[in-house]
């Protein structure tokens, strides 16, 4: 332990340097900004900046990439309250609760919640990564196919908690959620699906533009009718931004479901293959389920937003976890970190502990630093991010929708991706015309193809046996996790 | 509700569709191993779930029309207003979607703004004027020059 100590220590005074330090804050500031663009996520953020960091130290150019990648998971949040457009995915469950405080004039709250959860959950799985990353590792790569079907079910039942006061719409959300994740090639054998000979839907419907389409091309619609409907020489709705930070009792009181949050988000994270959203989704079910008033929850209450953005910023420290100890790149963003670690020849696995530990520790040292440099940004930008809020509908519409339509074509430079947003943001809008729930869609969308790839790999494994499922108990403990939520989640909504 | 019925048929309809497309998938044996859980396993699944799950929704809606009687008539959402505004975004939108790769970035953002801002009754010059260009360009060159991403150039070229 005092080993430990004194590396973490020594990794301090390493990364205390000038030129560390400013990496770190440049990172941490382009990151909040790319991350809070539509359409570009902390992966791009981190491949943007990589080219920079070529000429750079080995411990400059990471130090500045690490800070990219924290800044830009929070950076998403920004966005997810204020205009209900996630800037990255694992910031969709932040809409839930953040968008409807904001339009109750909470913005600044929200925003203040969501810096203090997203610092605490970067800490927390930044400790944690310090102390046990090794052990972490081996126990993440036990898991296999069936381990990840019982996890992406889990994920799956979140839906039940995001239905809203019809679960059966929610189903169907959720349904068709799934139908748009099989479109384009199936991820076990290849074979096209739903493609109808063309080459353009071979590689599916790409993630970013269904979710610009379902929450804000949608939310402009909805809001553009609504405005127009109500009188043709409006007033725009005046939304007062009441308090723009949270007390120190409201901290404290969810103080327990952030720590909660903070763990689920480093331990899915150390998980290869899942990331920031799914840590997100779970840490917003399992608040809902922990909380006195669970049938709040999607009208704007602080734990909403607190326990989403604890568990996405704790991806960053868990997935950094199985790349470091083992070399294994748990996530996209983490295989494009690989990437600038070997450019600066540093071989990630288990020989980087052994020959440049100096270096891994001052880069722990720096995940710490990036946190406390993210908190400080936040602070500072919240006042000036509340005022986006204040634009007028009329006028800040055009405008979410212009980013919506460079956000779709930046993801692939094709227009087809511009046409799904657009086509998913009319059916967003009959759906909310009709109070069907977007959220399960994109929740379906996101883990679908987990969810069909780990049951077919399954399967294939014990020749078509179920039993494969009953007989490995990690999985079997999610899925009566799993069983236990939705029909906690059911009973509630019957009983209200 | 009468929309809620409509809706669980078109839905039913969808899934049986979904169902009927799914034996055009085809089916790789040497992948496949487990026998049913083919390519073809997870998009039936879903159908069925839909067409199970529209049945549901249909069923419920007439109970509670049942239980309700008149009453649930007020509870339609009305749709009434939202053709000549709804209309009208989504025809813009698929004009700049048309207009967006051939015009490019710069041009067709600053006419689908100005429209747009004048249909949504906005009639300050110095908004109409001033914001798109100020939006188009500020985009363009935070996306291009500075993250390196590209947008469509279109006739001006740049």
């Amino acid at each position: 332990m005092e080993t430990l100590i004194g590396q973490v220590a020594k990794g301090f005074v390493d990364i205390c340097h000038f030129a560390h330090l400013l990496a770190i804050i440049i990172g941490v500031a382009n990151g909040i900004i790319i991350g809070a663009l539509p359409g570009l996520t902390s992966t791009m953020a981190v491949a943007v900046l990589t080219p920079i960091t070529f000429a750079m130290n080995p411990m400059t150019g990471i130090s500045l990439l690490l800070g990219v990648f924290c800044g830009g998971i929070y950076g998403g949040s920004i966005t997810a309250i204020l205009i209900r457009t996630p800037g990255t995915p694992a910031s969709i469950a932040t809409v839930f609760d953040g968008y409807p405080m904001a339009q109750k004039g909470e913005a600044g709250r929200a925003l203040s919640m969501a810096l203090i959860a997203s610092f605490c959950g970067g800490m927390v799985s930044a400790i944690i990564l310090i102390l046990g990353a090794p052990q972490l590792a081996k126990v993440a790569l036990r898991f296999g196919p069936p381990e990840y079907f019982g996890l992406t079910v889990f994920g799956i039942s979140v839906i039940a908690s995001v239905s809203g006061k019809r679960l059966i719409k929610g189903l169907i959300s959720g349904v068709f959620g799934l139908l748009l994740s099989t479109v384009g090639m199936d991820p076990v054998s290849g074979v096209p699906r739903f493609t109808y000979d063309t080459n353009i839907l071979l590689s599916g419907f790409n993630l970013i533009p269904v979710l610009i389409g379902i929450f804000a091309a949608s939310e402009v619609f909805y809001q553009a009718v609504e405005t127009f409907k109500k009188e043709k020489n409006f007033q725009p709705k005046d939304i007062p931004v009441t308090s723009l930070f949270i007390s120190l009792s409201e901290i404290r009181k969810s103080g327990m479901n952030i720590l909660r949050s903070s763990l689920i988000g480093t331990l899915i994270g150390v998980i290869p293959g899942t990331g920031g959203g799914i840590a997100a989704f779970v840490a917003y079910a399992e608040a809902k389920r922990a909380s006195k008033y669970p049938e709040k929850f999607g009208t704007g209450v602080i734990e909403g937003v607190a326990a989403p953005e604890a568990a996405n910023n704790a991806t960053t420290g868990g997935a950094l976890i199985p790349m470091l100890t083992l070399g294994i790149p748990g996530d996209p963003v983490t295989a494009v970190l690989i990437g600038a670690f070997m450019i600066q020849g540093l071989r990630p696995g288990p020989l980087l502990f052994q020959q440049q530990g100096h270096i891994v520790f001052a880069l722990f040292a720096g995940l710490l630093i990036a946190n406390i440099v993210m908190l400080a940004f936040g602070f500072i930008g919240i006042r000036l991010f509340a005022k986006i809020i204040k634009i007028p509908i009329r006028i800040l519409s055009p405008c979410i929708l212009c980013l919506c339509f460079v956000g779709s074509y930046a993801v692939a430079n094709s227009m087809l991706d511009v046409a799904v947003m657009l086509a998913l943001g009319i059916v967003g809008f009959f759906m909310r015309k009709h109070d069907f729930p977007g959220a399960p869609i994109v929740i379906a969308f996101i883990l679908g193809p987990l969810v069909e790839t780990s049951l077919r790999q399954s399967l294939s494994i014990s020749n078509g046996s179920w039993m494969i499922f009953l007989n490995n108990p990690i999985c079997v403990a999610f899925l009566i996790i799993t069983f236990v939520s939705a029909g906690i989640s059911m009973y509630r909504l019957h009983r209200d | 509700m009468k929309s809620n019925f409509i809706i669980s048929v078109l839905l039913f309809a969808l899934g049986l569709f979904v169902y009927v497309s799914s034996y055009d998938i085809a089916v790789l044996a040497v992948v496949d191993r487990s026998g049913i859980i083919n390519s073809r396993f997870f998009p039936r699944l879903c159908a069925i779930l839909l067409i199970i799950f529209s049945a549901i929704m249909a069923l419920e809606d007439y109970l509670e029309g049942r239980k309700r009687g008149k009453e649930s008539k007020g509870n339609v959402p009305s749709n009434n207003g939202i053709i000549y505004p709804l209309g009208g975004v989504s025809l813009l939108c698929i004009f700049y979607l048309i207009m967006y790769y051939p015009l490019g970035h710069i041009i067709s953002t600053v006419i689908f703004m100005t429209i747009f801002l004048y249909f949504m009754s906005c009639r300050s010059y110095y908004i109409l004027l001033i914001l798109p260009v100020l939006l188009s360009v500020s985009i363009y060159l935070l996306f291009r020059t500075f993250l390196g991403v590209p947008l469509p150039e279109g006739i001006l070229g740049f």
